[in-house]
């Protein structure tokens, strides 16, 4: 079953409430409101994995294809409250060494 | 199919049906129905909405969420003309609606028109089918097999969900004694993933030559992949240099799950470090390592699909390896099977693709 995340803009910051499943089936579904919803007024693109149990390689696609935008705009992305295996998968593809990744251990990197 | 309890409806229906040369089944319940459907390949349903045993609009809803590959269509039959009914019909996923009292002819155009379409969407759906097998079946050309290449020591297994995937490999004889090994994993699971592996094939045997270091494969493949790739796609790629000559391993990864190695005497050795994915990062950075093997060390590199259907992705990487072992005895082609086999049965139930590919020194 598809779940669309969550959109809320809170000052220059967007807000990306995941749900459990961050796959092709949302991607494909939420990724045309997103890019409309990056506007000139956004400097941040924060997304939240705290209820995230699976992320595929369409939803890392669409993490990666936002920070390297916001990164043309001198803008930033986040990635909040990964779970554990999450974090070892996105470590494992050197993202966390590239993007601001905060797993629910706390761990702070990028 | 025609449910419904009143003996007078249903005859003038069967009677309408039949009349004009169709096949009816009658159900006076919802019970009755449902076994029915268990026994019956069934083409259309006149469902009345108010039986006996339950409204037949939730029991749609219930036997739809039950039955994911429902696909005949289902006209409500009703005396409530009302919007507020109707509109509850078309949510559940009816197609459209007969009322009471029956108009013989509107009953039959109605069911000739939906019986039409559903014949036009099976027709589609099986071209789609045909068509994808053609794609596969053209993709897994573009892939070696091992028997075409003896001298390069290798079998591989290979698992697709759909005919065409974004899952690939490739072996190339980059030098007398020098054989390069690519697995690959393209990033979503459109049609457009399993034609991006095309390109990626064109760009290795391009690159893939004994003047480049492997890392400098991936550097170019990567240079070029930016240039044409959307902006979300990318690839994770695992490429293995196996030199035959002087013993060596080189193994080259961006992104792409650890590779195994095991020596001929068993010891495995899991090879998990860091690098960039592929198309995605100009100053990518890629993880090498080069080894001195032995005779008959064996080198097992995979997609993510073999190993993801576990809880955790390490214990799948855990239990590969244990597998490895185990068939160190037998010969690759029956090591590559019973690895395959035992994965599955020991949890390995991933929707994605999957390759195994073991390279034996």
């Amino acid at each position: 079953m598809s779940e669309i995340p969550l959109l809320t803009v809170n000052n220059d910051c967007l807000m990306v409430t995941c749900k459990t499943n961050f796959t092709a089936e949302e991607v494909h579904q939420f990724q045309g409101h997103l890019l409309d919803s990056i506007t000139d007024d956004i400097s941040k693109v924060v997304f939240d994995l705290t209820e995230t149990t699976y992320l595929d390689s369409s939803g890392i696609g669409l993490l990666v294809a936002c920070h390297n935008s916001m990164n043309l705009l001198d803008g930033s992305v986040e990635i909040r409250n990964v779970s554990e295996n999450i974090y070892r998968l996105l470590s494992l593809m050197r993202l966390t060494k590239r993007i601001n990744v905060t797993s629910t251990q706390g761990d702070d990197h990028g | 199919m025609i449910v419904e309890d009143e003996l007078t409806s249903s005859i003038i229906l069967q009677k309408v049906l039949e009349g004009y040369g169709y096949d009816t089944i009658w159900a006076r319940n919802l019970t009755i129905a449902g076994n029915l459907l268990e026994e019956h390949d069934v083409s259309l349903m006149l469902l009345d909405i108010n039986l006996p045993d339950g409204n037949g609009i939730e029991w749609y809803l219930n036997y739809k969420s039950n039955h994911l590959n429902q696909t005949f269509p289902v006209l409500f039959v009703t005396a409530d003309e009302t919007s507020e009914q109707k509109i509850r019909g078309f949510d559940a996923g009816a197609v459209d609606y007969i009322t009471k009292p029956f108009d013989q002819l509107e009953i039959l155009a109605r069911v000739k028109t939906h019986l039409r379409l559903r014949a036009a969407y099976e027709r589609l759906t099986e071209l789609q089918s045909e068509r994808l097998k053609k794609l596969g079946n053209s993709q897994k050309l573009m892939m070696p097999h091992p028997d075409n290449l003896p001298g390069a020591s290798f079998a591989v297994q290979m698992k697709q969900i759909n005919h065409a995937g974004g899952d690939f490999y490739d072996v190339v004889q980059t030098g007398t004694n020098l054989w390069d090994y690519i697995i690959a994993d393209a990033s979503g699971h459109d049609l457009d993933t399993s034609l991006w592996t095309a390109t990626l094939k064109a760009l290795f045997h391009e690159y893939a030559t004994v003047l480049n270091t492997p890392d400098e494969i991936l550097q170019l493949i990567n240079k070029s992949l930016l240039k044409i790739l959307p902006i979300h796609q990318f690839f994770t790629i695992l490429l293995a240099r196996v030199n035959k000559k002087n013993g060596t391993v080189t193994l080259v990864s961006a992104g792409h799950p650890p590779p195994i190695i095991i020596s001929p005497h068993g010891e495995v050795s899991i090879f998990d470090q860091e690098s960039d994915i592929l198309g995605m990062f100009p100053n990518a950075v890629f993880a090498s390592t080069t080894l001195n093997v032995r005779l008959g060390t064996r080198i097992f590199i995979y997609t993510d699909g073999l190993v993801e259907g576990f809880e955790d992705m390490q214990e799948g990487i855990t239990k590969l390896a244990e597998m490895a072992q185990k068939t160190m005895q037998l010969c690759v082609r029956k090591a590559i099977a019973q690895s395959h086999t035992q994965l599955q049965r020991l949890g390995s139930f991933s929707h994605d693709d999957s390759i195994l590919m073991i390279v034996e020194v």
